[in-house]
Parts: C-alpha cells; sequence; structure tokens
C-alpha cells in the first residue's frame, strides 16, 4: 500500500504544468477503422509517407494515398533520402517507391529474411536495414551482414545512425559504435557498465550538425550521449529519478537539452536534461500505443499510433482546462512577472501559478464591481479597473482591495484599459487617460491628465499598449491610432493608410511592427504606412477583438470567429476555428482579453479554460508546399516524365496538389503557362488543362497559399517544349526550296534538251524536205514523168488524165506531209500509191510492187512522212529497171515494222546523192524513238526495216 | 505431450546439448490468467507448462497446452474459452522462445529480476514481448515468477459485442515454474 501512495505521489511531482497539447486523430480509411502504423516518415517535397500495416500510404495533410504493392505484408519501417522513399516489409523484403507503387529490390549475398526495424540510408546511398538477426548494409544490391559474428553485442538490432567514419547501432545488449579498418569491423559497446541506464537501447536519434546522441531504453528512459571529436571517448547524462513512462519508443531531438519522447505506455513526453536532471512534462494520448514520432516543417508532431497517426500541437499551442471555468463571465487576464496568472470573473480575482501542476484556479478576493482590466505593478501590487467604481488597488497578503481616490474624476467613472511600466500607471477612462506616478502601494504621487483636447483627439481609448521605446500608443474611438512620446501626440491620417477611425486594440511585434485591430480590419505599421489586411489576406474575420504578439514574432488575431496566427517568416496565417479542427469551442468576445507570460506565449481563454499560442524554438514554415503529381497528354497520363512533344501533342493537363498541414482547407492555388500567356490564374482545382497549345517553349508555373497572397509561396515547376510541325522546321523548308529549285533545273534542262531535239528535228526534216523537192523537181523526173505523159496522151487520153491526176496528187500530198513529224501509214500509202502509178506508168512491166499491208495496221500505226516512197524510189534509182530484168518491190507489213525489199541489181553509175535519203530517214528516227531501222544487202535483195510507230 | 515438446528443445538447443547441466526443465510449471471484465470474472489455472532454460546462452522456450486450463466457473465457460476465443482445435499450444537480456550468472545461488525477451505466440498470433521474471536460484533448483498482460487484440482473439462486458480486453497472466538441471 505504502508503495502505491509512493508512486502515485512521485507520478504527480513530475507532472509539472497542466498544458495539454490539441490531437487530432486521422484515420487512413473511410470508415475510420484503425490501422496500426509501424513508421512515419516527411519526405524532400512535404508529404508524409506512413508505413502501415496493410501498405504503404502517402499523405498531404488532407488524404491519403494507398501505395500499391505485391508484397502483401505488413510495412514496418519507412525511411526518405534525396527523392527515394525507402520501404521495409514483416518478411524481410525492402522495397522502393517508383510511381506510386512499391518495387522490391533483390539483394544478393546476405538479404534480410525477418521483420524490417527500421532504415537509413547513409549519404554514400547504402541502406543499413535493422533487423532481429542483425543489420544488413546494402550497396548496390549487395548485402553484408553485419551480428554477432561480426562483433555486435546483440542480434536484435532497432537502429542505426550512420556518421562519416563511424556507425552506431542500438541493440539489445547496448549500443554498439561500429568502424571499419582495413576491410575489418570493429565494435565498441556501451552497455551498462559504461553508465547506460538499460542495454536495451531501443532508439537513437542524433542531434543534427552534433556528436550528441539522444538515446531511449526499454525501462531506463532517454539519456544523450556526447561522443568526443575523436570518436574514442564519450559522456553519459545521468538519469538519477526512476523512469516512470514506460519503454520509449520514438525521440525527436530539439537540440541537446529538449526533446519529445513517446513511450509504449502512451505518454508524450516534453523531456528536458539540464545539468544531468531529467525534467519531464508527459502528455498522455488516451488509449492509444506510440511508435513513432516526426515532426514536420510546420511544427507539428505526428505520431504514429496502433490506429492510425496523431496530429499534436504541442510545439506552437496547447491549452490548460479548468473545470470550473466559464468563459461568459471571465472580464479580464493578465499574467506578472512571476507567471502567476490573474484573471477576473466579474467581480471576483482568481490567480493560477503557470508552473503548478494544479489547474484549479485560486481565489483570492473581490471588488464591488465587475473587474474590467488589471495591471501588476512593479511592487507586486494590482490595480484593477472596475465598471463603474473606479480604479482599485491590491497587493497579495493584504485583506482587501481599496479604491484609489485620488482622482476624483475617476471614482464613478468605468475603466477601460489599464497599462504602466516603472512607477507609471496608465488609467484609460471614458474621461480620457490619467498618467499616474506612484510610489509604490498603490500611491498616486502625480497625476498628468490626457484627453480629446490636450491632443488624444479621443476620449475613449479602448487600448493602451506601451511599447519598448515607453512611447504610449492608444487604440482610441473616434481618432484611430494615437502614439504619446511623453511629449507630444502623433496621429495618422488616412493618406497613411489607416482608414479607420474606431481602433479596438493594438500591440507591437518583436520585429517593432505595431499591429491595431478594428471591427472591419487589420492594420500592421512598418514605421511609416499602415497596410489593411482583410479576409483575402487570410484573415478568418475582420472583426477584431485583440492583437496580441509572442515572443517568436508570431501575432495572435482574436476575430469573431476564431483565431488567426500570423507566421512572418511563412506570410500565411494558422487559422484556429471555434468550431473545427482542434476543439477550441469558443473564444471570449471581451475587447482586448489576453495575456502574454514571461516566455512571451499568449493566452487567450476560450470556454473551459485558455488556450495558449507558443513563442517557437525553431522556425516553422507554415507556407504549404505544392506539388505536380501528374502531367497528363489528351488526359492519358505521361508516364516518365517526358518533357519535349511533337506539334500534335498539344493539349496538355497538369495534375497538381497542395500539401499543408494547417488549414488545408484553406489552400488557393495559382498558376500560369509561361510562353503562353503571362498572367496569374486563380484556382481552388487541383488541375489545370491547356489545349491546342502552339509550338513553342513552355514553363508551367503552380503556387499554393493559404490565402489571395503568393508573396514567397512556395512553387511548383514543370517546363516542356513542342516542336513545329515538320513542315514548318526550318530544315525541311530549306529541303523544300533545295526540291524546287531541283525539279527547275532539270525541267529547264528536259526542256532545253527537247527544244534542242525539236530544232534537229526541223532541220533534219528541211534538209529532207529539201531533199525531197530537188528530187521531186529534179528535172529527170520531171522529164521522165512528163515524156510518159506525153506517151499517155497520145495513146490513151482517159489514162493521161488518171496520171496527171496521180501525179499533182503526188505534189500536194508531198506539200502537205512533208513538215510533219509523223503521219499515218495509209496517209503514206496515198503517197506511195501515186508515186508507184507513176513509176508504173513509165516502166510498165518492168517494175513490180507488191504490197501487204494489213488494213487494221494501216490505220494505227505512224511511219515519218515520205519514208516508203524515199525508198521505192531509191530501189528504182538504183536498180536496173528494164523488161529483161524487171524490178520488184515487195512491202511487208508486220504489227511492229514495215519491210521493203528490192532485187538488187545495181546500175553499173552511181547517182549522186545515193545513200543520202535512207541516212536522213535513221537520224530523223533517231529523234523520234529508240527504235532503230535496220537496212542492208542480204542475199541477192536489199531490206529495210522501218519500225511502225 | 512431452513427445511434442522434445524436437522443440532438441532444435533449440541442440548444439548445447552436450553439457547438460546448463540446461534446466521445468519440472512443475502453472500458468494462472484472470481477467476482470464489469460483469464476469474469468480465472483459470493449468499445471501443464514445458519448457526449458540454457543458462550458458540465456535462452529459453515455453510451452502450454490451452486446453488443459481448468477452474473455470463453470463448464460453460470452459466451454466458451476452448471454442469461440482461443480456438483451441486450430490453435492448441501458446509458446514463448527467446532469451533473457540481462547478463546475469543463474548458475549461481541468488535472486535476479531479468527482462525476457521472446515472441509470444498465442491463438497463432505471435507478439514481440519483453516480460519481467523473478529468478530465484538455490542448490540446482531454479524458481520462476512472471506476472504480464496479454492484450487479446495483440492475438486475435475477438471478443464479441454481446459479451464484451464479460471479457476484458487485458488478460493478466501470472507463471510459476520450478526448474532443475536436466539429466
Amino acid at each position: 500500500m505504502r508503495y502505491i501512495i509512493f508512486l502515485i505521489a512521485s507520478f504527480l511531482s513530475f507532472q509539472m504544468g497542466a498544458q495539454r497539447p490539441f490531437n487530432k486523430d486521422f484515420w487512413l480509411n473511410e470508415s475510420n477503422s484503425p490501422v496500426r502504423v509501424n513508421d512515419l516518415v516527411q519526405d524532400n517535397i512535404g508529404y508524409i509517407w506512413l508505413a502501415a500495416e496493410n501498405g504503404v500510404y502517402r499523405f498531404n495533410g488532407r488524404t491519403f494515398t494507398a501505395i500499391t504493392d505485391s508484397i502483401h505484408q505488413p510495412v514496418t519501417a519507412i525511411a526518405a533520402a534525396g527523392d527515394n522513399i525507402w520501404v521495409g516489409y514483416a518478411n524481410g523484403t525492402i522495397g522502393v517507391v517508383i510511381r506510386n507503387f512499391v518495387t522490391p529490390i533483390h539483394t544478393v549475398n546476405a538479404s534480410p529474411r525477418s521483420p524490417v526495424l527500421s532504415i537509413h540510408v547513409d549519404k554514400a546511398g547504402q541502406l543499413w536495414v535493422c533487423t532481429e538477426v542483425g543489420t544488413y548494409v546494402i550497396n548496390n544490391n549487395i548485402g553484408i551482414l553485419l551480428d554477432t559474428g561480426s562483433g555486435l553485442s546483440d542480434n536484435y538490432n532497432y537502429n542505426a545512425l550512420v556518421m562519416k567514419d563511424y556507425a552506431l547501432i542500438a541493440t539489445d545488449q547496448g549500443l554498439n559504435i561500429v568502424r571499419s579498418m582495413n576491410g575489418k569491423v570493429l565494435v565498441n559497446a556501451i552497455t551498462t557498465k559504461n553508465g547506460l541506464p538499460d542495454n536495451i537501447v531501443r532508439i537513437l536519434k542524433r542531434v543534427p550538425g552534433t556528436q550528441s546522441f539522444w538515446i531511449g531504453t526499454q525501462e531506463g528512459g532517454v539519456i544523450r550521449l556526447d561522443l568526443a571529436t575523436n570518436n574514442a571517448s564519450w559522456q553519459i547524462t545521468k538519469n538519477g529519478n526512476k523512469w516512470l513512462w514506460g519503454q520509449v519508443n520514438d525521440i525527436i531531438p530539439l537540440g541537446r537539452n529538449r526533446a519529445w519522447v513517446i513511450t509504449d505506455d502512451g505518454y508524450l513526453l516534453h523531456v528536458s536534461l539540464v545539468n544531468d536532471s531529467v525534467s519531464v512534462i508527459p502528455y498522455p494520448i488516451q488509449g492509444k500505443k506510440l511508435y513513432k514520432l516526426i515532426m514536420d516543417k510546420s511544427g507539428n508532431i505526428w505520431c504514429a499510433t496502433n490506429q492510425g497517426i496523431t496530429m499534436i500541437t504541442a510545439e506552437y499551442a496547447s491549452f490548460i482546462k479548468i473545470d470550473s471555468f466559464s468563459l461568459h463571465n471571465l472580464t479580464a487576464i493578465i499574467c506578472d512577472k512571476n507567471d502567476v496568472l490573474w484573471f477576473a470573473e466579474n467581480n471576483r480575482l482568481f490567480s493560477m501559478h503557470l508552473n503548478d501542476s494544479v489547474d484549479i484556479p485560486r481565489y483570492n478576493t473581490s471588488v464591488p464591481a465587475a473587474i474590467t482590466c488589471i495591471y501588476p505593478d512593479t511592487a507586486k501590487g494590482l490595480w484593477m479597473g472596475t465598471f463603474g467604481k473606479g480604479v482599485w488597488y491590491w497587493k497579495e497578503g493584504e485583506k482587501s482591495p481599496r479604491q484609489i481616490t485620488d482622482i476624483p474624476t475617476l471614482n464613478n467613472s468605468s475603466i477601460l484599459d489599464l497599462a504602466g511600466y516603472n512607477d507609471r500607471v496608465w488609467v484609460a477612462s471614458l474621461n480620457g487617460v490619467e498618467e499616474i506616478t506612484t510610489s509604490g502601494g498603490g500611491k498616486v504621487v502625480d497625476v498628468k491628465h490626457h484627453n480629446k483636447r490636450s491632443g488624444i483627439g479621443s476620449d475613449y481609448v479602448y487600448r493602451l499598449f506601451i511599447d519598448r521605446l515607453g512611447h504610449v500608443w492608444m487604440a482610441t474611438d473616434g481618432a484611430g491610432v494615437c502614439m504619446y512620446d511623453g511629449q507630444q501626440y502623433y496621429h495618422w491620417d488616412s493618406s497613411s493608410g489607416l482608414n479607420s477611425k474606431v481602433i479596438y486594440t493594438i500591440a507591437q511585434d518583436i520585429y517593432g511592427n505595431m499591429w491595431a485591430g478594428t471591427f472591419k480590419g487589420l492594420y500592421s505599421f512598418n514605421g511609416k504606412t499602415w497596410r489593411r489586411i482583410t479576409r483575402r489576406n487570410g484573415l478568418q474575420d475582420i472583426n477584431i477583438y485583440t492583437v496580441l504578439a509572442n515572443a517568436s514574432g508570431q501575432v495572435i488575431i482574436v476575430n469573431q470567429k476564431g483565431v488567426d496566427e500570423w507566421y512572418p517568416g511563412s506570410g500565411q496565417y494558422r487559422q484556429f476555428r471555434r468550431h473545427a479542427d482542434l476543439g477550441i469551442d469558443s473564444l471570449s468576445n471581451m475587447l482586448n482579453c489576453a495575456a502574454n507570460d514571461m516566455e512571451g506565449n499568449v493566452y487567450v481563454p476560450y470556454e473551459h479554460g485558455f488556450t495558449i499560442f507558443k513563442s517557437i524554438h525553431t522556425a516553422f514554415d507554415i507556407k504549404p508546399e505544392v506539388h505536380i503529381s501528374e502531367v497528363s497528354m489528351f488526359l492519358n497520363p505521361i508516364n516518365s516524365y517526358k518533357h519535349n512533344f511533337s506539334y500534335n501533342e498539344n493539349h496538355i493537363s497538369f495534375y497538381f496538389e497542395g500539401i499543408s498541414y494547417s488549414n488545408m482547407e484553406q489552400l488557393h492555388y495559382r498558376y500560369m503557362l509561361g510562353g503562353h500567356n503571362d498572367a496569374w490564374i486563380l484556382t481552388d482545382d487541383e488541375s489545370a488543362t491547356f489545349a491546342q497549345l502552339p509550338p513553342g517553349k513552355y514553363l508551367f508555373r503552380v503556387q499554393a497559399s493559404l490565402s489571395d497572397n503568393f508573396d514567397n509561396a512556395k512553387e511548383a515547376r514543370y517546363s516542356f517544349s513542342i516542336a513545329p510541325p515538320v513542315w514548318r522546321r526550318w530544315w525541311f523548308i530549306l529541303f523544300v526550296i533545295l526540291v524546287v529549285l531541283a525539279i527547275g533545273y532539270v525541267y529547264i534542262k528536259i526542256r532545253e534538251k527537247r527544244f534542242k531535239k525539236i530544232s534537229q528535228l526541223q532541220k533534219e526534216r528541211m534538209i529532207f524536205e529539201y531533199e525531197h523537192l530537188k528530187s521531186q523537181v529534179n528535172p529527170h523526173f520531171l522529164f521522165n514523168s512528163l515524156n510518159t505523159l506525153t506517151n499517155l496522151i497520145e495513146e490513151d487520153k482517159d489514162t493521161a488524165i488518171d496520171y496527171t491526176v496521180q501525179l499533182s496528187d503526188l505534189y500536194r500530198k508531198t506539200l502537205a506531209y512533208r513538215d510533219k513529224d509523223l503521219i499515218n501509214l495509209s496517209e503514206e500509202w496515198e503517197i506511195l500509191s501515186s508515186y508507184i502509178y507513176i513509176q508504173k506508168s513509165r516502166f510498165g512491166d518492168a517494175l513490180c510492187v507488191e504490197v501487204d499491208i494489213p488494213e487494221d495496221i494501216m490505220e494505227r500505226k505512224k511511219i515519218i512522212p515520205l519514208a516508203l516512197q524515199l525508198l521505192v524510189e531509191n530501189a528504182i534509182k538504183h536498180n536496173i529497171v528494164s523488161a529483161s530484168k524487171p524490178l520488184s518491190i515487195h512491202i511487208i507489213a508486220t504489227a511492229n515494222d514495215i519491210t521493203v525489199r528490192n532485187t538488187l541489181q545495181l546500175k553499173i553509175s552511181k547517182e549522186k546523192g545515193s545513200g543520202l535519203g535512207l541516212i536522213n530517214i535513221r537520224k530523223r528516227y533517231a529523234l523520234l524513238t529508240n527504235k532503230r531501222i535496220k537496212f542492208g544487202a542480204y542475199k541477192n535483195e536489199f531490206i529495210v526495216i522501218l519500225p511502225l510507230l | 505431450m512431452r513427445r511434442l515438446l522434445l524436437p522443440l528443445l532438441l532444435f533449440f538447443f541442440s548444439f548445447a546439448s552436450s553439457a547438460q547441466s546448463e540446461i534446466y526443465e521445468i519440472s512443475n510449471g502453472t500458468v494462472r490468467f484472470h481477467s476482470d471484465a464489469p460483469q464476469e470474472l474469468i480465472k483459470a489455472s493449468s499445471d501443464q507448462l514445458k519448457g526449458a532454460i540454457d543458462i550458458r546462452k540465456r535462452t529459453f522456450a515455453f510451452k502450454l497446452n490451452i486446453s488443459s486450463f481448468v477452474g473455470f466457473n463453470s463448464p460453460l465457460q470452459r466451454e466458451h474459452f476452448n471454442e469461440n476465443y482461443m480456438e483451441t482445435v486450430y490453435y492448441p499450444f501458446a509458446t514463448y522462445i527467446g532469451k533473457i537480456i540481462e547478463e546475469v550468472d543463474l548458475s549461481k545461488d541468488g535472486d535476479y529480476t531479468v527482462r525476457t525477451k521472446g515472441k509470444l505466440k498465442i491463438h497463432g498470433a505471435e507478439q514481440e514481448r519483453i516480460i519481467k521474471s523473478e529468478i530465484n536460484v538455490k542448490n540446482g533448483v531454479m524458481t520462476i515468477e512472471s506476472d504480464f498482460v496479454v492484450p487479446l487484440a495483440d492475438h486475435n482473439i475477438k471478443i464479441p459485442r454481446v459479451v464484451y462486458d464479460k471479457l476484458a480486453p487485458d488478460i493478466n497472466v501470472s507463471v510459476n515454474a520450478i526448474l532443475v538441471p536436466k539429466k
């Protein structure tokens, strides 16, 4: 029994402070059924990756995307390195996430077969996979096993940290410092013998940039190990008290002296190590087992639990719940220099020490009227302004408060605000402002009156704020902001940007900027101009009751709908809503009802206590991230990230998503397609499509913000180009020009050639014609013909007429056809038959001509004009034609050629110009066709074969 | 029973079997459990615990026949235990095999508080557990006492909604065993 009492007592003594963080549970599936999450990691882009019992998930603050795999095993470990996400499974499989799919990697030599407890990726890209049978070091798919055989103290390895020239491995038998020397593994074990509180080292975390490590053990709690620069010696912090919180599962070091720790028993612990003493602030997370812990860039702590993941606000916001408290009665709140929070419920004054574990406020005293404001002076006295009963003074230990009656006008006045520094107390009433010099104990030494006429410009001052220089800033009703520097009053008119004459509240941030709240917006003053801030800039509401700044630059703005917290580094507001999110259910609508403690934390009342907006230790970035998750062409996803497209690939869509762990619902995007339209397009959609893009170079840019303000917003880019079509590329155009030129050239050449040929033909024909005419008007021929005619006239007049007709026919046809290139065989035949008739008339039976030309060939085939006539003429000319030696000529036509054959009985004397006609015929054929004429003597005959065309 | 256990032990201590005195065997082992549900207290015990410890390598293996539990409030309760929850037909045994974390020399007389770490397999589901035990060695006789909690959810033991109040989600288990050197 005594043991139990001791336990409870020691439990309470550790319960420092009554603050609790806000928690929010996230479920991995829509049915909200619990899924155990074994590990967590945040990648470069900002996504949180979950190793869950049923697979890998990627989380963007709002939705979980399941990453599929073919392994179907619980995922037990996950790690991010560069752009890679490494995943370890319960059966020992290691995988890497490639485009929303886990691809297993195959390891040779040694590959894990037992549950992967953790994965660490070193700077060289080697994987250190800790398992129950040792640690596998995998480099380029070749695995090496480190285990007791290599010198480790134990095979059960929880996690590994790899430094430049050594590695630390947490085992069941202490911490191992592993070095490699000349290919040999050297192990230094740090165990309970060296001062470790417990041999089971469950977790090992490095303080970034140092050689200090936080170590969590199974039952010995947490300690810090500081390695000397030579790595040979070390120091371990002592841990005097018994560890009461259970097995440590994970640690987030926040420097050498501060860390967040989770335990198997369900505690989130804030652990401070100062001079070997461990102080722990526990936050029980009800009903969950806590496995892993990470802190995202925006300051949220994420915990992997047996049910899913839980977001914890402990780094930037928490609350104190007070059971008996009612917000509706709360009228004033202030914190003194000893971190005692004073607050009034109507006329009753309560106090609470902020470092006390007990969150039951103490009743102190009361005054006859409702307390509207409190000022703790430097002499530990409390000045209280009341509603209708002036100012009262009370010091702790005194029986009851007394009214300050030195200023008669205040006695029955309502007090709007109190402020002060050193020996001055400023009182804002409905009659202006009194500047009181006090000698302590509430004694008034001197009073200076400030009012509308003296220079404030209004008698109503809602808020008095004394800045670091001792200047008094007054939020007035009717005169805007008034600042009094001890000598004169300063005002700002609308030309400075301050458009409101009624100011409810005013405060200064750590950078010296003034923030003024009105019922229609917030104003921020940089020393020169006032800038109005509205909902467009990310405020929830413009009806502002209270503004206060913390000690790390944030400004807390209490408005009708909730609280907004300005993060100057991010340029964004983190919004806290009354009814949503974190369970802040209601806020006071009293003006200026908030307080700063000594650390600068801001206390704002809510329905059941106080919400604390903490001064933060590191600069969080609450700017949302944005990531282009998919690019598609004609709505088909592009597999590999392709950046060059052809001219007809001109319908491109971008799918992007914002990643934000605060106010995901407030996300806005804007995008621009540089090269297409250089104007930003605002959207809440998570995609953008561009159709029928002309060829060119483009740069798609998308930004995300929690408001309409995109200054310094995070941006994702995708550059691509669409090539011009083939007919618009320079080389194609050049090619086309060249082809046109070549065609022109060839055409000209061919034309030239043809002209040449034609002129040649004409020349030949002219020669032929000339020759022919010459032969036709050959006096010999004429003489012979006329002689024949004379004989005929005498003998047979009818035949003479016929003969004359034939002769004139011959000349007419010769004249008609002579300038043609080709004539029908029938036409040639007409000439020839006239000629034969004439010659037959002369020679009678001495000339025998036989013609065999089929009828169809007559009409279909063509021949050079006068060719046949010439051949017959030649035959007659060169051969003896007499009754005793008759000349027989055969003309036979086939489909392709015509043969002229005559008996060879050459005259002795050769006639002049012999052979000229035949050569001429050959030349003319050559100009017209490829077919050649053939001629020559064969046996007793002269044969000419002319091709028919 | 002994026949079934032997191969397991042989597997586990195969290369240590030459040094007989290093292995202690359970001569008398009892396991009790009780479940403090709002409506019904369930308790039962079994004296059929078998197992052995290798004191040199500080490894151990224990095995229990689930159907050997007796002492329920009613025969019906025992039937439910075996058929509905533990499904004894399919999962007849519970085992706990592992190692002792603390570097203790159990060949010497004395009282030792140790953490045992191993795989606890109940209802076919295996869990990595660290269980504290008190070991007393006197004149070559080893006594082990241990109390621990078995969450039903860890071992896929489903509780029907109707009897949610009759069965607590966590079962308290206590083990007492006397071990003697193997002959």
